[in-house]
């Protein structure tokens, strides 16, 4: 039987009013994301570059013009790059092990044949919904030197107490397990949307070959994964760096600024500082932007690396 | 009906409008709620009072009454947590929303809130003008003859009290009845206490960097450092050698005092928590029966009688500790708590308000309130109060004395310290990083924090010199006096 392959019709172009009619309905819908975008990202963006060249107390009308002044003191802050040195290694230390815990729950959480499935995916996600100011003041109970839970049982266990929050030993890693068991939830989250993508006839298909639970993870889970870690970290990274609320409410930054991250470096200059300057604090903030903007840049690059050298060697 | 997809869009959008018009800032509208963002209007609404002092309710409500009974109108108080009330003002300023009245936690000195006209004069009553003729210190409370600010409480007070445990003393041999205590017996009395076995003896406050500035500088003191201060309060740049106007951080006195808190962590009598608590949760663990002794300031029976009333007849306080048990603490003068802002409109009430403010019966009222001692400690006497809070003001009559002030010898100064920089680790921070083992050589800080601190005060003594005010060290130079000695407006 001949086959004829016939090139379909283009559709019809609609008529230049109708065009138009479209075209407003688009900017109407559109518009409130632009007005929102633009009142509450790009607008204090813009003016915090404005404000960091002012020298102002924030306290009256009392400011005054002084140009890259902020910039030169806050490269030369010690306080500024040791809380930049807390931030990344908050990150270096937390950013692996979420994603990878991340994705050791999600697949076990989506494997259909678990049982309470449902119920194990609430109790993770639960501590996300958490209110992170409470789940921090609350953790200060829990991990008391003298009365708190951890300590009885270690009491019970026959081991010293230990001043998880009091020492500067102890305290930046007891505030990131904090925040890894807090924030695991939206990072599974993730994932178990990523594995919905994961064709299940690419699994029948390998059973069918004979491969086991660890081969179908290497050859199909994890290449089919690929594309999304990278956006997960991405995603695990930038929230990592706003762990404001729960430092603040855990330790304010200390012990002896062991666990200062920059955005309370930045509050405490604007509000709690003995001298408050706003001027300042938007340098940071300023600053700190940046900086986000050069971590996530070198990561996504480093993606981009890693991946042409794949497609080369293959 | 069934609305349909344009009538949706219509409704979102009368509904945005009107949300943005609810948004937009309330002095673009008729002035009806008293906020004076209007400044030349008349008088109308509610008079808004912002301040931290929660435990005057009683004394200020009373106030309010006596003042809306005589016709002055509402007033509308709010009170902030005290770490938040700065930045309410902060944004208070920057939005034109600035109360009528407001206590200053801005960290701005009294003559620069007066230079820069955030503030206005107000008018006193004659029975006022006298009552409060002795209290007022010109380049405090009185710039060129008029009156901004009223002083409410004490110079003679300090947060630095042994409140204790009466049981757990007694049942460790101490003397419950001493007024004062010795280093020595203090640490042999906590010791002993911890000995005991039913809780270590002492909880600190080490999260707390403020306070444990203020109270190095008052164990400093009780050392036999003698000090000048600005104010009442206590902050590391208005601290000073009154012999020679220098800062003194790293002197003997402080290092010893620094010492002293550090012995009773290697005694092993403080609580371990210490080192995460702040002075509130601190209070707390204390009379929760986790610690027998606390330091803290003469309000402790107020917060106790309302949070803990069961634990209130179970305390007992003595002075601070001091090496040989005669400890003598000073403070500059108190400066006014309350100031009217200059864009107020309601100069007229505003006066009158604080014309009660110096009534004998609001010093009652104040301190039966029993929080930071009224100016005129005779009036606990006729207070209704724990007997408590009446011995903590005896301690303070007998122990704490006015100190000299460069700030009421020339206001310029208070420029100076608006001008100077925070110093990081503050001397709080230094406290808590020797107390919790991030500091070796606790000399060697304060040494460091004391160069830093006066390269940053010369800085700034450069800097207001050059905008044409006269300041220079001298003003920080204090020759006679001597520490247990009242420093009067009389010496200036």
């Amino acid at each position: 039987m001949a086959t004829t392959l016939t090139r379909s019709a283009p559709p019809p172009t609609p008529p230049r009013s109708a065009r138009a009619r479209h075209g407003g309905w688009i900017a109407l819908f559109v518009a409130p994301t632009v007005v929102l975008f633009g009142l509450y990202t790009l607008w204090p963006s813009l003016s915090s570059v404005f404000y960091s060249m002012l020298e102002w107390r924030g306290l009256g009308t009392d400011r005054s013009f002084i140009g890259l002044s902020h910039y030169e003191r806050a490269l030369a802050d010690p306080l500024f790059w040791r809380s930049v040195g807390v931030t990344m290694a908050i990150i270096a230390v937390t950013v692996p092990i979420r994603v990878a815990i991340a994705l050791v729950l999600a697949i076990m959480l989506n494997n259909p044949r678990l049982p309470l499935a449902r119920l194990l995916r609430t109790a993770f996600f639960l501590p996300v919904v958490a209110t992170t100011a409470i789940v921090g003041i609350v953790m200060g109970f829990v991990l008391d030197p003298s009365a708190g839970p951890v300590n009885t049982l270690l009491e019970l266990l026959g081991l010293p107490p230990v001043d998880f929050l009091g020492s500067s030993d102890t305290a930046l890693g007891s505030v990131m397990a904090v925040h890894i068991w807090k924030w695991m939830g939206i990072t599974m989250i993730y994932w178990l949307a990523a594995l919905q993508t994961v064709p299940m006839d690419l699994y029948e298909a390998a059973e069918i070959d004979g491969a086991g639970t660890w081969h179908k993870f290497r050859h199909i889970t994890l290449p089919m994964l690929t594309p999304f870690a990278v956006i997960i970290t991405l995603l695990t990274v930038v929230e990592t760096m706003q762990v404001f609320d729960l430092v603040l409410t855990m330790t304010g930054g200390g012990p002896f600024f062991s666990t200062l991250v920059t955005e309370v470096y930045i509050y405490e200059q604007a509000f709690t500082s003995a001298n408050p300057n706003l001027g300042y604090a938007a340098t940071l903030g300023v600053l700190f932007g940046v900086l986000t903007v050069i971590v996530v840049g070198s990561l996504l690059l480093i993606t981009r690396l890693v991946r042409g050298r794949k497609e080369v060697t293959a | 009906m069934n609305p349909t997809r344009r009538t949706m869009l219509g409704a979102s959008a009368a509904a945005l409008t009107a949300t943005l018009a609810a948004c937009s800032r309330s002095s673009d509208s008729p002035d009806t709620s008293g906020t004076g963002s209007g400044t030349d209007a008349a008088p109308t609404g509610t008079l808004q009072w912002w301040d931290h002092f929660e435990p005057l309710e009683s004394a200020l409500t009373g106030l309010f009454e006596d003042f809306a009974t005589a016709g002055g109108g509402e007033v509308e108080r709010t009170v902030y947590n005290p770490n938040e009330m700065g930045q309410a003002l902060q944004l208070a300023l920057g939005s034109d929303q600035m109360p009528d009245v407001f206590s200053n936690l801005t960290d701005i000195p009294a003559p620069a809130l007066v230079s820069r006209e955030l503030v206005g004069a107000v008018t006193l009553d004659s029975q006022a003008q006298s009552a409060a003729a002795d209290l007022l210190f010109e380049g405090m409370h009185t710039f060129d003859g008029a009156v901004y600010s009223i002083p409410l409480f004490s110079h003679q007070q300090h947060s630095s009290l042994t409140w204790f445990d009466l049981d757990q003393v007694e049942r460790a041999g101490g003397d419950p009845e001493a007024m004062t205590i010795t280093w020595e017996e203090f640490r042999r009395l906590a010791r002993a206490i911890t000995a005991n076995g039913d809780m270590p003896a002492w909880v600190g406050n080490l999260a707390f960097t403020d306070r444990l500035e203020e109270q190095i500088v008052d164990l400093a003191q009780a050392a036999g450092r003698p000090l000048a201060f600005n104010t009442a309060g206590v902050s590391a740049p208005d601290v000073t050698d009154p012999a020679t106007g220098d800062y003194v951080f790293n002197s003997e006195e402080f290092i010893e005092a620094l010492e002293f808190l550090a012995s009773l962590i290697a005694d092993g009598v403080m609580l371990g928590a210490s080192t995460s608590l702040d002075a509130r949760d601190a209070r707390a663990r204390w009379a929760a029966g986790d610690a027998a002794i606390f330091f803290d300031g003469p309000w402790n029976p107020g917060v106790l009688s309302g949070q803990f009333p069961d634990f209130l007849p179970q305390v007992s306080v003595t002075n601070l500790p001091s090496p040989d048990g005669h400890g003598y603490t000073a403070r500059g003068p108190s400066s006014g708590q309350f100031w009217m802002s200059a864009t107020s409109g309601h100069v007229d009430g505003v006066g009158t308000l604080f014309s009660l403010l110096t009534r004998p019966e609001f010093s009652t009222a104040l301190a039966s309130n029993m929080d930071q001692p009224p100016v005129d400690l005779a009036a606990v006497a006729d207070a209704d109060v724990d007997p408590t809070y009446t011995r903590a003001i005896d301690i303070f009559t007998d122990w704490c004395r006015l100190a000299p002030s460069p700030l009421v010898r020339n206001p310029a100064v208070g420029e100076v310290i608006a001008q100077m920089e925070e110093i990081r680790p503050s001397l709080g921070e230094i406290v808590q990083g020797y107390l919790g083992g991030n500091i070796d050589d606790a000399s060697a800080a304060l040494t460091t924090f004391n160069d830093a601190i006066s390269a940053e005060r010369d800085r700034a003594i450069d800097a207001v010199t050059s905008d044409g005010l006269e300041v220079s060290l001298a003003d920080w130079e204090f020759s006679g006096y001597e520490l247990g000695a009242d420093y009067g407006p009389d010496r200036y």
